[in-house]
Protein backbone atom coordinates (compact mmCIF):
# COMPACT_ATOMS: atom_id res chain seq x y z
CA UNK A 1 0.00 0.00 0.00
CA UNK A 2 1.15 3.56 -0.70
CA UNK A 3 1.19 6.87 1.09
CA UNK A 4 1.81 9.87 -0.17
CA UNK A 5 4.17 12.59 1.84
CA UNK A 6 3.79 16.28 1.12
CA UNK A 7 6.71 18.29 2.17
CA UNK A 8 6.41 22.23 1.71
CA UNK A 9 6.21 24.47 0.38
CA UNK A 10 6.51 26.43 3.15
CA UNK A 11 8.38 23.98 5.67
CA UNK A 12 11.35 24.16 8.67
CA UNK A 13 13.47 21.97 6.71
CA UNK A 14 13.20 23.60 3.33
CA UNK A 15 15.52 27.07 2.64
CA UNK A 16 13.41 27.70 0.27
CA UNK A 17 9.54 27.40 -0.60
CA UNK A 18 8.68 24.41 -2.90
CA UNK A 19 6.91 21.41 -2.66
CA UNK A 20 7.80 18.21 -2.67
CA UNK A 21 5.55 15.01 -2.99
CA UNK A 22 6.36 11.36 -2.08
CA UNK A 23 5.06 8.78 -3.24
CA UNK A 24 6.18 5.81 -0.75
CA UNK A 25 6.29 2.21 -0.62
CA UNK A 26 6.85 1.36 3.14
CA UNK A 27 10.29 3.08 3.24
CA UNK A 28 10.95 3.22 -0.45
CA UNK A 29 9.78 6.34 -2.54
CA UNK A 30 8.09 5.11 -5.85
CA UNK A 31 7.32 8.82 -6.87
CA UNK A 32 8.31 12.16 -6.27
CA UNK A 33 6.48 15.19 -7.61
CA UNK A 34 8.09 18.95 -7.83
CA UNK A 35 5.79 22.05 -7.59
CA UNK A 36 7.79 25.36 -8.27
CA UNK A 37 5.90 28.88 -8.70
CA UNK A 38 6.41 30.11 -5.14
CA UNK A 39 9.15 32.33 -5.97
CA UNK A 40 8.30 33.39 -9.04
CA UNK A 41 8.79 37.32 -9.63
CA UNK A 42 8.33 37.54 -13.07
CA UNK A 43 12.08 39.30 -13.59
CA UNK A 44 11.90 38.69 -17.61
CA UNK A 45 8.40 40.85 -17.55
CA UNK A 46 9.90 43.14 -15.60
CA UNK A 47 12.81 43.71 -17.76
CA UNK A 48 11.13 44.54 -20.46
CA UNK A 49 10.11 47.72 -18.41
CA UNK A 50 13.78 49.17 -17.21
CA UNK A 51 16.15 50.39 -19.29
CA UNK A 52 19.71 48.33 -20.81
CA UNK A 53 21.22 49.41 -17.68
CA UNK A 54 18.50 49.08 -15.07
CA UNK A 55 18.67 46.19 -15.92
CA UNK A 56 21.82 44.69 -14.80
CA UNK A 57 20.78 45.67 -10.75
CA UNK A 58 17.41 43.69 -11.63
CA UNK A 59 19.42 40.55 -12.82
CA UNK A 60 21.51 40.99 -9.57
CA UNK A 61 18.58 39.63 -7.88
CA UNK A 62 17.55 36.58 -10.10
CA UNK A 63 19.20 34.80 -7.23
CA UNK A 64 21.14 35.47 -3.95
CA UNK A 65 24.31 32.99 -3.88
CA UNK A 66 25.45 33.17 -7.60
CA UNK A 67 24.35 36.94 -8.63
CA UNK A 68 27.08 37.28 -9.88
CA UNK A 69 26.82 34.97 -13.22
CA UNK A 70 23.39 36.56 -13.79
CA UNK A 71 24.95 40.25 -14.39
CA UNK A 72 28.02 38.99 -16.13
CA UNK A 73 25.82 36.43 -18.44
CA UNK A 74 23.11 39.74 -19.22
CA UNK A 75 26.14 41.97 -19.86
CA UNK A 76 27.78 39.17 -22.03
CA UNK A 77 24.45 39.43 -23.99
CA UNK A 78 24.36 42.84 -24.09
CA UNK A 79 28.12 43.20 -25.49
CA UNK A 80 27.43 40.40 -27.97
CA UNK A 81 24.56 42.01 -29.37
CA UNK A 82 26.51 45.72 -29.16
CA UNK A 83 29.47 43.88 -30.79
CA UNK A 84 31.66 44.81 -28.16
CA UNK A 85 34.72 43.31 -26.14
CA UNK A 86 35.58 44.29 -22.53
CA UNK A 87 38.25 45.61 -22.23
CA UNK A 88 41.68 42.57 -21.10
CA UNK A 89 41.85 43.59 -17.73
CA UNK A 90 38.16 43.91 -17.10
CA UNK A 91 37.80 40.52 -18.59
CA UNK A 92 40.66 38.68 -16.06
CA UNK A 93 38.84 41.07 -13.16
CA UNK A 94 35.39 38.82 -14.54
CA UNK A 95 37.40 35.59 -13.83
CA UNK A 96 38.32 36.25 -11.16
CA UNK A 97 35.15 37.38 -9.28
CA UNK A 98 33.28 34.42 -11.25
CA UNK A 99 35.45 31.44 -9.49
CA UNK A 100 35.53 33.43 -6.37
CA UNK A 101 31.44 33.18 -6.62
CA UNK A 102 32.02 29.65 -7.68
CA UNK A 103 34.09 28.70 -4.36
CA UNK A 104 31.38 30.43 -2.43
CA UNK A 105 28.95 28.91 -3.85
CA UNK A 106 30.56 25.03 -3.84
CA UNK A 107 32.07 25.76 -0.32
CA UNK A 108 28.30 27.11 1.05
CA UNK A 109 26.91 23.65 -0.56
CA UNK A 110 30.01 21.66 0.87
CA UNK A 111 29.02 22.68 4.07
CA UNK A 112 25.13 22.16 3.71
CA UNK A 113 25.68 18.89 3.05
CA UNK A 114 27.88 18.15 5.61
CA UNK A 115 25.28 19.31 7.76
CA UNK A 116 22.43 16.75 6.29
CA UNK A 117 25.01 14.13 7.06
CA UNK A 118 25.05 14.95 10.05
CA UNK A 119 28.42 16.12 10.14
CA UNK A 120 28.79 19.34 11.79
CA UNK A 121 32.41 19.70 12.40
CA UNK A 122 33.03 19.72 8.62
CA UNK A 123 29.34 21.93 8.28
CA UNK A 124 31.06 24.74 11.03
CA UNK A 125 34.45 24.10 8.54
CA UNK A 126 33.05 25.07 5.59
CA UNK A 127 31.18 27.75 6.65
CA UNK A 128 34.07 29.09 8.42
CA UNK A 129 35.96 29.07 5.22
CA UNK A 130 32.77 30.76 3.17
CA UNK A 131 33.44 33.69 5.74
CA UNK A 132 36.90 33.99 4.05
CA UNK A 133 35.72 33.94 0.24
CA UNK A 134 32.99 36.78 1.42
CA UNK A 135 35.71 38.46 3.29
CA UNK A 136 37.71 38.69 -0.67
CA UNK A 137 34.61 39.40 -2.30
CA UNK A 138 33.28 42.60 0.01
CA UNK A 139 37.38 43.42 -0.13
CA UNK A 140 37.01 43.49 -4.04
CA UNK A 141 33.26 45.06 -4.63
CA UNK A 142 32.08 46.34 -1.21
CA UNK A 143 29.86 43.95 -1.21
CA UNK A 144 28.97 40.13 0.33
CA UNK A 145 26.22 39.29 -1.69
CA UNK A 146 25.21 40.87 -4.51
CA UNK A 147 28.67 42.40 -5.62
CA UNK A 148 27.50 45.12 -8.69
CA UNK A 149 30.53 44.31 -10.33
CA UNK A 150 29.92 43.81 -14.01
CA UNK A 151 28.99 47.13 -16.21
CA UNK A 152 27.88 46.65 -19.62
CA UNK A 153 31.41 46.81 -21.68
CA UNK A 154 33.67 46.49 -18.73
CA UNK A 155 33.52 46.16 -14.83
CA UNK A 156 32.39 49.16 -11.89
CA UNK A 157 35.54 48.37 -9.68
CA UNK A 158 39.23 47.90 -10.43
CA UNK A 159 40.93 44.74 -8.43
CA UNK A 160 43.07 46.82 -6.05
CA UNK A 161 44.70 44.37 -3.34
CA UNK A 162 45.63 41.27 -5.87
CA UNK A 163 48.47 39.72 -2.72
CA UNK A 164 45.34 40.03 -0.44
CA UNK A 165 43.15 37.59 -2.96
CA UNK A 166 46.01 35.37 -3.71
CA UNK A 167 46.59 34.96 0.28
CA UNK A 168 42.82 34.25 0.99
CA UNK A 169 42.90 31.88 -2.10
CA UNK A 170 45.62 29.84 -1.15
CA UNK A 171 44.44 29.25 2.94
CA UNK A 172 41.02 27.86 1.21
CA UNK A 173 43.07 25.71 -1.40
CA UNK A 174 45.19 24.23 1.64
CA UNK A 175 41.40 23.61 3.87
CA UNK A 176 39.92 22.24 0.40
CA UNK A 177 42.47 19.97 -0.18
CA UNK A 178 43.58 18.96 3.50
CA UNK A 179 39.72 18.70 4.94
CA UNK A 180 37.21 18.86 2.64
CA UNK A 181 38.40 16.68 0.20
CA UNK A 182 39.60 13.85 2.27
CA UNK A 183 36.06 14.10 4.00
CA UNK A 184 34.35 13.40 1.02
CA UNK A 185 36.69 10.91 -0.77
CA UNK A 186 37.81 8.61 1.79
CA UNK A 187 35.63 9.03 5.07
CA UNK A 188 33.78 5.42 5.45
CA UNK A 189 30.54 7.04 6.78
CA UNK A 190 30.38 10.02 3.90
CA UNK A 191 30.86 7.46 1.92
CA UNK A 192 27.97 4.67 3.57
CA UNK A 193 26.00 7.67 3.51
CA UNK A 194 26.45 8.68 -0.44
CA UNK A 195 27.50 6.18 -2.68
CA UNK A 196 25.25 4.03 -5.05
CA UNK A 197 22.03 6.83 -3.62
CA UNK A 198 20.75 9.00 -6.59
CA UNK A 199 21.53 7.57 -9.10
CA UNK A 200 21.59 10.08 -12.52
CA UNK A 201 23.05 8.03 -15.75
CA UNK A 202 24.50 9.60 -18.43
CA UNK A 203 21.71 9.02 -20.91
CA UNK A 204 19.21 10.72 -18.33
CA UNK A 205 21.38 13.30 -17.81
CA UNK A 206 21.78 14.24 -21.56
CA UNK A 207 17.85 13.46 -22.24
CA UNK A 208 16.95 15.87 -19.37
CA UNK A 209 19.28 18.68 -20.55
CA UNK A 210 20.68 18.39 -17.39
CA UNK A 211 23.86 20.68 -16.93
CA UNK A 212 27.38 21.36 -14.27
CA UNK A 213 28.71 19.24 -11.99
CA UNK A 214 25.55 16.95 -11.56
CA UNK A 215 25.67 16.56 -15.41
CA UNK A 216 29.24 15.86 -15.22
CA UNK A 217 28.81 13.59 -12.28
CA UNK A 218 27.05 11.51 -14.80
CA UNK A 219 29.61 11.21 -17.13
CA UNK A 220 28.88 14.23 -19.00
CA UNK A 221 32.14 16.23 -19.97
CA UNK A 222 31.02 19.16 -20.87
CA UNK A 223 32.40 22.51 -18.85
CA UNK A 224 31.03 25.88 -20.94
CA UNK A 225 34.36 27.45 -19.57
CA UNK A 226 36.12 24.84 -21.95
CA UNK A 227 33.96 23.40 -24.47
CA UNK A 228 33.03 27.79 -25.52
CA UNK A 229 35.20 29.66 -23.80
CA UNK A 230 34.35 33.44 -22.88
CA UNK A 231 35.99 35.67 -21.33
CA UNK A 232 39.76 34.58 -21.01
CA UNK A 233 39.25 31.13 -20.04
CA UNK A 234 40.85 29.59 -23.12
CA UNK A 235 44.19 31.58 -21.33
CA UNK A 236 44.09 29.58 -18.38
CA UNK A 237 44.93 26.25 -17.57
CA UNK A 238 42.40 23.55 -15.22
CA UNK A 239 40.90 20.14 -15.62
CA UNK A 240 37.24 19.51 -15.79
CA UNK A 241 36.80 16.79 -12.79
CA UNK A 242 34.33 14.12 -14.12
CA UNK A 243 32.90 11.19 -11.90
CA UNK A 244 31.18 8.68 -13.84
CA UNK A 245 29.07 7.00 -11.20
CA UNK A 246 25.95 9.16 -11.26
CA UNK A 247 25.99 9.13 -7.39
CA UNK A 248 25.21 11.59 -5.09
CA UNK A 249 28.97 10.90 -3.87
CA UNK A 250 30.11 12.00 -7.46
CA UNK A 251 28.30 15.38 -7.58
CA UNK A 252 30.27 15.15 -3.60
CA UNK A 253 33.43 14.90 -5.43
CA UNK A 254 32.79 16.86 -8.85
CA UNK A 255 32.33 20.27 -6.37
CA UNK A 256 34.96 19.31 -3.79
CA UNK A 257 37.68 18.92 -6.89
CA UNK A 258 36.34 21.92 -8.78
CA UNK A 259 37.14 24.37 -5.45
CA UNK A 260 41.18 23.22 -6.10
CA UNK A 261 40.55 23.87 -9.63
CA UNK A 262 38.86 27.02 -8.83
CA UNK A 263 42.04 28.11 -6.75
CA UNK A 264 44.06 27.10 -9.67
CA UNK A 265 42.21 29.69 -11.89
CA UNK A 266 42.16 32.45 -9.37
CA UNK A 267 45.99 32.29 -8.87
CA UNK A 268 46.78 32.06 -13.16
CA UNK A 269 44.78 34.85 -13.49
CA UNK A 270 46.33 37.09 -11.14
CA UNK A 271 49.45 36.20 -12.47
CA UNK A 272 48.54 37.32 -15.66
CA UNK A 273 46.34 40.64 -14.51
CA UNK A 274 47.36 42.92 -16.96
CA UNK A 275 47.45 46.87 -16.69
CA UNK A 276 45.51 49.32 -18.53
CA UNK A 277 41.47 50.14 -18.59
CA UNK A 278 38.83 48.25 -16.84
CA UNK A 279 35.77 50.78 -16.53
CA UNK A 280 32.56 49.83 -18.71
CA UNK A 281 30.42 52.53 -20.51
CA UNK A 282 26.79 53.97 -20.14
CA UNK A 283 25.15 52.68 -23.22
CA UNK A 284 21.84 54.17 -24.09
CA UNK A 285 20.22 52.32 -26.59
CA UNK A 286 20.63 48.70 -28.03
CA UNK A 287 20.59 48.22 -31.52
CA UNK A 288 18.01 46.20 -32.85
CA UNK A 289 18.79 42.53 -33.38
CA UNK A 290 19.09 39.65 -30.96
CA UNK A 291 21.72 37.38 -29.16
CA UNK A 292 22.89 34.91 -26.34
CA UNK A 293 25.27 34.50 -23.98
CA UNK A 294 25.93 31.37 -21.58
CA UNK A 295 28.67 30.83 -18.96
CA UNK A 296 29.55 28.29 -16.60
CA UNK A 297 28.07 29.34 -13.24
CA UNK A 298 28.26 27.22 -9.73
CA UNK A 299 25.33 24.98 -10.82
CA UNK A 300 26.09 24.48 -14.76
CA UNK A 301 25.15 26.67 -17.43
CA UNK A 302 23.26 29.78 -17.60
CA UNK A 303 22.02 30.94 -20.72
CA UNK A 304 20.24 34.53 -21.29
CA UNK A 305 18.65 35.27 -24.74
CA UNK A 306 18.11 38.86 -25.47
CA UNK A 307 15.95 40.72 -28.14
CA UNK A 308 15.76 44.41 -28.93
CA UNK A 309 13.76 46.43 -31.54
CA UNK A 310 16.05 49.31 -30.75
CA UNK A 311 15.15 51.16 -28.10
CA UNK A 312 16.26 51.66 -24.73
CA UNK A 313 14.64 48.66 -23.29
CA UNK A 314 14.90 45.11 -24.12
CA UNK A 315 12.25 43.47 -26.03
CA UNK A 316 12.42 40.12 -24.32
CA UNK A 317 15.13 38.95 -22.10
CA UNK A 318 15.20 35.06 -21.34
CA UNK A 319 16.48 34.00 -18.45
CA UNK A 320 17.34 29.69 -18.23
CA UNK A 321 18.73 28.92 -15.03
CA UNK A 322 20.75 25.72 -14.67
CA UNK A 323 18.41 24.46 -11.49
CA UNK A 324 15.45 24.88 -14.01
CA UNK A 325 17.12 21.92 -16.02
CA UNK A 326 18.84 19.93 -12.96
CA UNK A 327 16.05 20.02 -10.91
CA UNK A 328 13.44 17.75 -12.86
CA UNK A 329 15.75 14.55 -12.90
CA UNK A 330 15.37 14.32 -9.30
CA UNK A 331 12.27 12.81 -9.61
CA UNK A 332 14.31 9.89 -11.51
CA UNK A 333 17.23 10.23 -8.52
CA UNK A 334 14.38 9.71 -6.01
CA UNK A 335 12.90 6.56 -7.53
CA UNK A 336 13.35 3.67 -5.15
CA UNK A 337 15.23 5.50 -3.06
CA UNK A 338 14.58 4.96 0.66
CA UNK A 339 12.59 8.29 2.18
CA UNK A 340 15.53 8.92 4.93
CA UNK A 341 17.82 9.54 1.65
CA UNK A 342 15.21 12.00 -0.19
CA UNK A 343 16.54 15.00 1.66
CA UNK A 344 20.40 14.42 0.61
CA UNK A 345 19.42 13.27 -2.43
CA UNK A 346 17.42 15.92 -3.62
CA UNK A 347 19.87 18.71 -2.17
CA UNK A 348 22.60 17.10 -3.78
CA UNK A 349 21.87 18.92 -7.34
CA UNK A 350 22.04 22.47 -4.93
CA UNK A 351 18.94 22.99 -6.23
CA UNK A 352 18.43 26.87 -6.23
CA UNK A 353 14.49 28.01 -6.55
CA UNK A 354 14.93 31.73 -6.50
CA UNK A 355 16.98 31.16 -9.55
CA UNK A 356 14.77 28.25 -10.88
CA UNK A 357 11.22 30.30 -10.41
CA UNK A 358 13.06 33.97 -11.24
CA UNK B 1 26.25 18.53 -38.18
CA UNK B 2 26.31 20.94 -40.43
CA UNK B 3 24.07 23.36 -42.51
CA UNK B 4 22.99 21.30 -45.69
CA UNK B 5 23.02 18.22 -43.59
CA UNK B 6 20.24 19.76 -41.46
CA UNK B 7 18.30 21.37 -44.09
CA UNK B 8 18.17 17.90 -45.98
CA UNK B 9 17.14 16.13 -43.10
CA UNK B 10 14.70 18.65 -41.70
CA UNK B 11 13.52 19.94 -45.07
CA UNK B 12 13.22 23.77 -43.80
CA UNK B 13 13.91 26.30 -46.03
CA UNK B 14 14.69 29.63 -45.16
CA UNK B 15 18.41 31.41 -44.95
CA UNK B 16 20.30 30.65 -41.63
CA UNK B 17 22.25 33.54 -39.94
CA UNK B 18 26.20 32.38 -38.77
CA UNK B 19 27.01 34.87 -36.22
CA UNK B 20 29.54 34.52 -32.77
CA UNK B 21 26.24 33.15 -30.78
CA UNK B 22 25.57 30.04 -32.78
CA UNK B 23 23.58 29.48 -35.70
CA UNK B 24 20.52 31.24 -36.11
CA UNK B 25 17.28 29.88 -38.35
CA UNK B 26 14.22 31.19 -38.84
CA UNK B 27 11.95 28.92 -40.77
CA UNK B 28 7.81 28.95 -41.03
CA UNK B 29 8.07 25.21 -42.55
CA UNK B 30 9.97 24.11 -39.25
CA UNK B 31 8.22 20.49 -38.15
CA UNK B 32 9.85 20.33 -34.33
CA UNK B 33 9.28 16.48 -34.07
CA UNK B 34 11.61 15.81 -36.25
CA UNK B 35 13.90 18.68 -35.04
CA UNK B 36 13.78 16.75 -31.97
CA UNK B 37 14.21 13.32 -33.07
CA UNK B 38 17.39 14.35 -35.08
CA UNK B 39 19.21 16.47 -33.16
CA UNK B 40 18.31 14.31 -29.65
CA UNK B 41 19.49 11.07 -31.85
CA UNK B 42 22.67 13.23 -32.61
CA UNK B 43 23.01 13.71 -28.89
CA UNK B 44 22.22 17.34 -28.91
CA UNK B 45 20.75 19.14 -25.43
CA UNK B 46 17.98 21.09 -25.49
CA UNK B 47 19.51 24.15 -23.56
CA UNK B 48 15.68 25.64 -23.58
CA UNK B 49 13.18 27.34 -26.02
CA UNK B 50 12.57 31.21 -25.96
CA UNK B 51 8.96 32.27 -26.30
CA UNK B 52 7.85 35.88 -27.83
CA UNK B 53 5.17 37.67 -29.13
CA UNK B 54 5.16 37.79 -32.68
CA UNK B 55 1.70 39.51 -33.63
CA UNK B 56 -1.16 39.53 -31.11
CA UNK B 57 -2.25 36.20 -32.17
CA UNK B 58 0.83 34.10 -33.10
CA UNK B 59 4.32 33.62 -31.03
CA UNK B 60 7.83 33.12 -32.10
CA UNK B 61 9.49 30.07 -30.49
CA UNK B 62 13.24 29.34 -30.39
CA UNK B 63 14.26 26.54 -30.01
CA UNK B 64 18.00 26.64 -28.38
CA UNK B 65 20.49 23.61 -28.68
CA UNK B 66 23.73 22.37 -28.07
CA UNK B 67 25.57 20.35 -30.59
CA UNK B 68 28.80 19.16 -29.11
CA UNK B 69 29.51 22.57 -28.14
CA UNK B 70 28.10 24.74 -31.19
CA UNK B 71 24.81 26.57 -30.65
CA UNK B 72 21.68 26.33 -33.34
CA UNK B 73 18.81 28.38 -32.44
CA UNK B 74 16.26 27.20 -34.84
CA UNK B 75 12.71 29.45 -34.76
CA UNK B 76 9.30 28.68 -35.98
CA UNK B 77 5.89 30.57 -36.00
CA UNK B 78 3.08 28.66 -33.73
CA UNK B 79 -0.02 28.40 -35.81
CA UNK B 80 -3.05 29.56 -34.18
CA UNK B 81 -1.57 29.88 -30.82
CA UNK B 82 -0.50 25.62 -30.86
CA UNK B 83 2.51 23.65 -31.79
CA UNK B 84 3.42 20.29 -31.56
CA UNK B 85 5.23 19.09 -28.27
CA UNK B 86 8.18 17.49 -28.36
CA UNK B 87 8.08 16.55 -24.75
CA UNK B 88 7.55 13.09 -25.35
CA UNK B 89 11.00 12.66 -27.27
CA UNK B 90 13.16 15.26 -25.43
CA UNK B 91 12.01 15.35 -21.72
CA UNK B 92 14.18 18.54 -21.05
CA UNK B 93 11.43 20.21 -22.75
CA UNK B 94 8.47 18.90 -20.48
CA UNK B 95 8.91 22.29 -17.80
CA UNK B 96 10.02 24.74 -20.58
CA UNK B 97 6.79 23.48 -22.43
CA UNK B 98 4.80 24.11 -19.43
CA UNK B 99 6.39 27.68 -18.61
CA UNK B 100 5.75 28.87 -22.06
CA UNK B 101 2.21 27.72 -21.80
CA UNK B 102 1.99 29.57 -18.52
CA UNK B 103 3.66 32.90 -19.85
CA UNK B 104 2.51 33.12 -23.45
CA UNK B 105 -1.01 30.77 -23.47
CA UNK B 106 1.13 28.34 -26.11
CA UNK B 107 -0.96 25.18 -26.10
CA UNK B 108 1.36 22.31 -26.92
CA UNK B 109 -0.39 19.72 -28.91
CA UNK B 110 0.15 16.09 -27.27
CA UNK B 111 0.36 16.38 -24.03
CA UNK B 112 -1.06 18.89 -20.81
CA UNK B 113 0.64 21.32 -19.57
CA UNK B 114 -0.27 21.99 -16.00
CA UNK B 115 0.98 25.08 -14.51
CA UNK B 116 4.56 25.31 -13.73
CA UNK B 117 5.21 28.88 -12.11
CA UNK B 118 1.59 29.73 -12.10
CA UNK B 119 -0.85 28.02 -9.63
CA UNK B 120 -3.93 25.97 -10.45
CA UNK B 121 -6.54 28.34 -11.67
CA UNK B 122 -4.82 31.00 -12.71
CA UNK B 123 -5.35 32.31 -16.30
CA UNK B 124 -2.96 31.21 -19.20
CA UNK B 125 -1.06 34.12 -20.63
CA UNK B 126 0.85 36.15 -18.06
CA UNK B 127 3.40 37.66 -20.22
CA UNK B 128 1.19 38.79 -23.18
CA UNK B 129 -1.97 39.48 -20.82
CA UNK B 130 -3.12 43.52 -21.78
CA UNK B 131 -2.04 46.22 -19.16
CA UNK B 132 0.99 44.69 -18.12
CA UNK B 133 4.16 46.82 -17.27
CA UNK B 134 6.98 45.71 -19.92
CA UNK B 135 4.07 45.18 -22.43
CA UNK B 136 4.53 48.82 -23.47
CA UNK B 137 6.95 47.88 -26.73
CA UNK B 138 4.54 44.75 -27.95
CA UNK B 139 1.12 46.90 -28.12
Amino acid sequence: MSYTIPIGPYHPALEEPYKLELVCEGENVREAQLQIGFNFRAIELIAQSRNVTQNIALFERVCGICSNVHTLTYCLAVENLLGIEPPLRAQYIRVIVAELERLHSHILWAGAAAHILGFQTLFMTCFRLREIVMDLLERISGNRVNYAMNAIGGVNRDLTEPQTIRDGVRQIQKAVEGLILPVFGRDPTVRARCADIGILTRTDAIAWGVVGPTARASGVTQDIRQAQPYLVYDRLRFSVPVQESGDVLARVLVRALEMVESCRIIEQALDQLPGGEWKGQLYVELPPGEAVARIEAPRGEVFYYLASDGSDKPLRVKVRTPSFVNMPAVRLMLKRATLADAPLIQASIDPCYSCTDR
Amino acid sequence: MNIEEIRQILGIEGTPIEKADGIWWHSLGLEVRRMAQYLVQAEARLITITALAADEAECRLIYHWDCQGNLWHLSTLTQGKTIDSIAAICPAADWIEREIHDLFAVVFNGRETPPLVLRAGDPSGLFIANGHVGQESLQ
